[in-house]
Order: structure tokens, then sequence, then C-alpha cells
């Protein structure tokens, strides 16, 4: 679960961003695999139209916070609303650091959306190996296309984001090394809820832990309370982004080669919790989630809660329960 | 003459073939000869290129195998797009004495420097989650459902090893080394030393068992006694569903009031899942009284 994917993501913001296809954000081309057209998507696929975007922010949001709760509801049984808003949040603003809250998008093709480079020959011999053991399924064709010849004549193309260098898939940059066993084995990455829940499970292996022997960490645990945003931000460094909750200071130290990383997090940490103010929650004017309605009220409750310490909920009992 | 030439001829053209037959099929699949160890100590992985478990699996496997059919249940057992219970019998005889074996060389290896596996390039390293840890994890699964459907010793690792694996800090391979105890009978010998998940699972199991209500409830205060608060809590999460009665409750209690001195959420969430238990089992004792 790395994160490439912002370096590329900030490479080619220095490129047009929109290409003559007005419904293509090409920054996002080369974090992109195509799927072959008869391969499984679960879930929201986004586009760059308004009418798609209109639900699509709505959509990914709710899918969101309904895990995320599934997850960290006990904390609400344990009368600490704390832990539970810091892991929603923190269930927000992973997504948007890796994936940018994008799993699938759909696109026309003009020819030049999907190509072979793209498509992983220059992510690596044993990545394509990989690719070819654990993403083709036991019966029918490969789910990514070896050559892109073979999709060449579909109209629209469906993609997967994966990161730069091609191993971290999905809205949660799964990373294919570390999770083959169970996230590639069982083809999570084809539903978008199922790729939510398996890396909201795994934040939370993480959040327990750390949550529960934070006066061990000075970074988190000042004054005698726990720093809830210094937590969010040690779970995605040390756990997420490091491989365990253990190096959770690392964002706290400064000589730290991953200065740069955390960083970045906490950027968009900033972003998310300024959303009440802002209205504005993702990385790139193209991306930015659109929400409205219960859904949009219920991220700013929230939010607030996170920041003020406080426990309201109407608008999020609304969604979850809907 | 004629005949005899001809027998020539045909020997020479099936030589060849034989030759391929014997080196990639006969070899490959029923040789117990050992591995040519030179070639797998030449291979080194150097190359920090995410995402390549592919080639770094064959390493391991060479690695930790003595003989090529070792190689084979390795590869299997690496098969993670089907299930323990689908694998299960395709499996040589005696594949279990192997599987042992590798259980060993793989823990003496992921010991040394985690079988050579390192960080990727942008430092991410899970220890908990290497490649020999995965394979121990299937080994260990195969190991448990072939007891499961045959109740067979044979398929029980021994007591040392288990209890070297019931405190590995990968939970699940934890689980799966308890449950193997839990059949030999040994499991409530090393609990006092269990933490995390590893613990909770064992009490579970132990649970099961037919023990007197004072036994189980001396078990969980001695686990109990000196756990980190990660475990209190989780042991607090499940101890809705072990058996205890009233005056193990006080026992239970007495055991986690020094929380109420520690982190403040801490105390807040042994208090509120006490008071759960105290509600349903409608106990008179509950966690303020006793931790005054």
């Amino acid at each position: 679960m790395k994160k490439l994917i912002v370096a590329a993501l900030l490479s080619s913001t220095a490129l047009v961003s929109v290409n003559a296809n007005a419904n293509r954000v090409e920054m996002l081309d080369n974090m992109m695999f195509t799927i072959n057209p008869e391969g499984r998507t679960v879930g929201p696929i986004f586009e760059n139209k308004d009418s798609v975007k209109n639900t699509y922010g709505n959509n990914i949001m709710t899918l969101l916070l309904k895990n995320a709760d599934n997850v960290a509801s006990k904390y609400l049984k344990m009368n600490d609303p704390e832990a539970y808003y810091s892991f929603l949040t923190l269930a927000m603003t992973v997504p948007m650091h890796e994936g940018l809250y994008m799993h699938f998008r759909s696109v026309e093709n003009d020819g030049d959306v999907c190509n072979d480079k793209k498509q992983g020959v220059d992510v690596g011999g044993q990545t394509k190996k990989l690719f070819k053991k654990y993403l083709q399924p036991r019966f029918g064709s490969a789910y990514i296309p070896k050559k892109c010849k073979s999709v060449k004549k579909e109209p629209v193309l469906k993609q997967l984001i994966r990161g730069a260098n091609g191993t971290d898939i999905g809205m949660m940059q799964v990373s294919v090394r570390w999770h083959y066993d169970v996230f590639l084995a069982n083809k999570n990455y084809e539903s978008v809820d199922e790729t939510m829940k398996y890396g909201l499970g795994f934040l939370m292996k993480g959040f327990e832990p750390l949550y529960r022997t934070a006066n061990n960490y000075d970074c988190i645990y000042e004054n005698g309370s726990v720093n809830y945003e210094s937590l969010v931000r040690g779970i995605w460094g040390g756990y997420y982004n490091g491989g365990s909750y253990k190096n959770a200071c690392r964002f706290a130290d400064l000589t730290s080669a991953y200065q740069g990383h955390d960083r970045g997090f906490k950027r968009n940490l900033d972003k998310v919790l300024a959303y009440p103010e802002t209205g504005i929650i993702g990385m790139h004017e193209d991306l930015n989630l659109r929400l409205s309605g219960d859904v949009k009220a219920a991220v700013i409750e929230v939010i607030n809660n996170m920041k003020n310490k406080t426990n309201n909920s109407v608008a999020l009992k609304r969604l979850l329960n809907k | 003459m004629k005949g005899f030439w001809r027998k020539v001829l045909l020997t020479m053209g099936f030589a060849p073939l034989l030759f391929l037959f014997n080196e990639y099929y006969l070899k490959k699949n029923f040789s117990e000869a050992p591995i040519k160890k030179n070639k797998v100590k030449e291979v080194v992985i150097k190359t920090l290129a995410p995402g390549n478990p592919v080639a770094e699996l064959k390493v391991l496997n060479h690695k930790v195998s003595r003989k090529s059919t070792e190689v084979v249940l390795l590869e299997k057992a690496q098969d993670f797009s089907r299930s323990i219970k689908e694998l299960l019998p395709e499996l040589k005889d005696k594949w279990q004495e192997e599987a042992k074996g590798l259980l060993e060389n793989l823990e003496n290896c992921q010991e040394k420097d985690f079988c050579g596996m390192e960080p990727d390039e942008d430092g991410y390293f899970d220890e908990t989650q290497t490649h020999a840890r995965k394979s121990q994890l299937r080994l260990i699964s195969l190991l448990n459902e072939a007891y499961n459907e045959k109740k067979e010793a044979k398929f029980l690792l021994p007591t040392r090893v288990l209890e070297s694996f019931v405190h590995s800090e990968n939970s699940e391979l934890a689980r799966e080394a308890a449950l193997q105890l839990h059949r030999k009978g040994k499991l409530k010998e090393v609990l006092s030393n269990m933490k995390g998940k590893a613990l909770i699972n064992s009490l579970e199991l132990i649970n099961k068992e037919s023990l007197s209500d004072e036994e189980m409830q001396t078990l969980i205060e001695d686990s109990l006694n000196g756990a980190d608060p990660y475990t209190t809590v989780l042991v607090f999460e499940k101890l809705k569903n072990l058996n205890f009665n009233e005056s193990g409750f006080q026992g239970i209690l007495k055991a986690v009031c020094h929380l109420k001195t520690g982190m403040k959420h801490n105390w807040k969430a042994v208090v509120a899942l006490s008071d759960e238990i105290t509600t349903d089992r409608k106990f008179n004792t509950n966690i303020k009284s006793v931790c005054q």
C-alpha cells in the first residue's frame, strides 16, 4: 500500500489534464490498467461527465462511511466516539490519498487510452507474471488483457486504478507483493465495496493495537491524552505505508526518509478536515467528489465531531440506515 | 542386418526423447534426490522491484526445501486461489511429514533474516506477513484441516514447535498453532504467555472443553494478569462467550482494576464491556464497585 500514485499524479499535472476527448482526464492514463470488456466490475465507475459525477461522489462516500462504520462501530459501544470519528476520518482520507477516490473509470476509446506500455510492459516481467497468475480468472479471458489490440475496437473501455509502478491496485492501493494471498486470490479488486472492506479492515488491524498502547508513543499521546489527528497520521505513516504500527511516530521524525510521504498525507488529511469550510474534497479539480444532501451533511457531521470531540450523529445515522 | 540397423536407428531416435522425458518430467516430479543447493545459493534477492512475489516465492521454496517433492508441496500450498479443502485431496502420501519439516525450516529462516525478503523500495516491510509466514499459515492450515477430517495424530506438529508458533505476531499462524495444541491437550500450559488475538482465540477454544466455571475463570484471570491494554480489551470484547460465575467475574474484574489509572479510553472500554455482562447475566457485581 504505497504512494507512488501520488508521484504519478504530480508528474502528470504538468500535462494538459483533459484530452481532446472531454470525458477523459488524461493525467489518469498513466495510472490505469484497462480491463477486458468481460471483466467483472462491481460498484461505482468514474466518468468525467457531470451526469455521472453528480452521483459518483455520493455513492463512493456512502460506501466508505458504511464500511468504516461496520469496522469501527464497536467504539460507540465502548462510549468512545472520539475513536469512532477518528477512524471514519481516516477512512475518508486514505482512499483519497491512495487512489484519488477512484477505483474504476469508464472512458471513450480514442485508440490511445490503452497502450501496451501502460498495461504493464513497463512494470517489470515478474509483475506481469503475477498478474497473469492472480488476475487471470480460471475460466474465460484475462482480467487485464495482455495486448491492447484485443480491445482496440471497443468504443468504451473500463479501467482499474494502479500505482505508478503497477504493483498497488485499486482505491486503497493494495500491494500485490503483500496481499496476494487474500485480496488478489479472492479477486476483491473486482468490487469497489470489497476493496474498501479489505483496506479498512487492514487499517483497523493497526489502529486498535496502536490506540490501546498510545501512551508508548510520544507523538500521539501528549499531555495525558491522545491526539487523534496524530493517531490518524501515525496509522497511515507507520502501519499502512510503513508496515508496522510500531513505526507510528515516523511522521514526527524530521530526519525520516519518508517525510515527503507523511507530509503528503497530512496535506490530504487537512483537506478532508477543511471540507466543512471549503466544500472541496478530493485531490484534483476533475476528481473532487461532489457531495450533496444527506451524504454531505453526514461528512460534515463526522469531521466536526472529529475536530470538536462531539457526538452529533443525526445525519450520519440517516445515511447509515438508508 | 536390415533389422539390426532399424533397431539401432529407432533406439537413437528415441534417445533424445527419453532424455528430455527424464530431465523435465521424471526428475521434476518424482526425484527424491536433494536439490542442488549450489544453484539456489547463487540467487540473491537483490532486486527490490515491487510486486515480484512469483520470483521471490520460487527462491524461498528452494531455500527451505530439501527435496523436489517439498517444492511441489509448497507451490501447491501457495496457490491461494484455491481453498485448503480443495487442495487436500491432491496431496501425495506422507505429505504431512514434509509439511512439518518445511514449517520448521521456514521458521528458522524467518527468524534468521525473513528468508531473505527485503523491504519494498519505499521502505514498506511487514515482518508478520512475509512470504515465509504466509506459506507457514497455509501449511499448518492444511495439517489442521487434514486432522479435522481424519482425526489422526500424524497431522499434529511437535509441541516444542507449536509453542514457538503460538507466540508469533502473525495472529493467524498463532491461532492455527493454538488449535494444534488444543488438540494435543497442551494449550492451557502455554496460555499465560500468550497475548492479543491468539490469547482470546485460545480462551474460546478451551472454553469448549468440559472445564468447571472455576477452572475457566482462573485461566481468564491468569491471562489478564500482566496483559497489555490491547489484549485486555480484546479479552473483554469476547468475555460474553466465556464461562464464569459471579464470583469468578469479580476476580476477572480485579485483574483489570489497574487500567483505571491508565489511559481514559481503555478504562472506558472495559467499563462499557463489563457493564454489558453485568446486565446480560443479571449479576450484581459491576466494575465500579470492584475497582473502587
